[in-house]
């Protein structure tokens, strides 16, 4: 019974490294594909059952995005990447209940590994929602972001010794919102990635830990990875809105 | 004290200590929530997601402890 913490490199390109990682997030995307396409060509005006079920989902999320960004406008408007987000976590991390997945072996390493239990994947998701949290904000009002976190206003307003004090706090501050940024990015990664992987080993250890209990012992703890997959996944997304929603609010008044 | 039995003590200190705040948390959040859900049961649909949320964000000091106590036991 052996873990890695780091996916495993399967072959090379050139100067790109394919893991195993990657290539789950690969088959990750073609599946959804599939199944957009699939979803699409049988689009009717009177809906299918599966047309329904994502209709739902996605009004519901609508009404989220909706509260915390204000307008229905804006809500539109950053719609497609959240969702993308959601419906790609959902699907990378109930990967692994598909049948043979984790059977597919090349050498001696699977062929597939969860995207979201690789720890690069999760801090490229999660880097990705705050840069786009920036430069939104950084279009919108390029001086005024740039300067809550370079605080030089409050520098600029001394008039009385009595200011610096104020000033120099200020300026402290600012340095800990950059830090506070840094922490962000972190905190959504791991929390993803520590919730995936720590189901996937908990697994494993359970059906290694005996012959009695590789049958049907792991069932509930099963259960409890994919409700957890579930959880985690809007929890990405709504801190992803959150994130997003917070910065655009702030500017948006202003222009 | 050799490596190995230093690293497996570690990894169950840094479990056991680190899950101690976010069971205390997720408790008193949970809590909280089900007395506002009992008080006014109609806006239970606003108030379970906003729960969970609350919850993972209390959730995630005991992951950071789980993820360091994974490295403790894997890589380092």
């Amino acid at each position: 019974m052996t873990f890695s913490l780091t996916a495993e490199t399967l072959f090379r390109i050139g100067p790109l490294t394919i893991t195993n990682g990657v290539f789950g997030a690969f088959s990750v995307t073609a599946f959804i594909t599939f199944f957009a396409i699939l979803l699409r060509s049988g689009m009717t005006l009177v809906p299918t059952r599966a047309q329904v079920a994502i209709e739902q989902v996605i009004l519901f999320c609508e009404g989220i995005f909706a509260q915390a960004f204000g307008s229905k406008e804006a809500a539109r408007k950053f719609l497609p990447l959240l969702m993308t987000l959601f419906i790609f976590i959902v699907v990378a991390n109930q990967f692994s209940l598909v049948p043979l997945v984790s059977q597919i072996v090349l050498g001696e390493k699977s062929l597939i590994r969860l995207p979201t239990s690789d720890l690069s994947q999760t801090v490229m998701l999660s880097l990705m929602v705050v840069i786009v949290s920036h430069v939104i904000a950084f279009r919108m009002a390029p001086l005024k972001h740039l300067g809550s976190y370079i605080r030089i206003g409050a520098v600029l307003k001394i008039r009385s010794p009595k200011d610096v004090g104020t000033a120099i706090l200020e300026l402290f501050l600012g340095m800990l919102d950059i830090v506070g940024e840094l922490a962000k990015v972190i905190s959504l990664a791991c929390r993803l990635f520590g919730n995936i992987f720590a189901g996937e080993v908990m697994v494993a250890v359970i059906i290694g830990l005996s012959v009695y209990t590789s049958y049907i012992v792991p069932i509930p703890f099963m259960l409890l990875s994919l409700f957890s997959g579930f959880v985690q996944a809007f929890v990405f997304m709504l801190l992803a809105t959150q994130f997003i929603a917070t910065t655009y609010k702030t500017y948006a008044v202003r222009s | 004290m050799d490596l190995l039995s230093a690293k497996v003590l570690a990894a169950g200190i840094c479990m056991g200590i680190g899950s101690i705040g976010p069971a205390i948390a997720e408790g008193m959040v949970a809590a909280k929530g089900m007395e506002a859900i009992g008080r006014n049961p109609e806006v239970s649909d606003k108030i379970v997601p906003n729960m969970i949320v609350a919850m993972a964000i209390c959730e995630s000091t005991g992951i950071y402890a789980l993820v360091i106590s994974l490295i403790i036991l894997f890589v380092v």
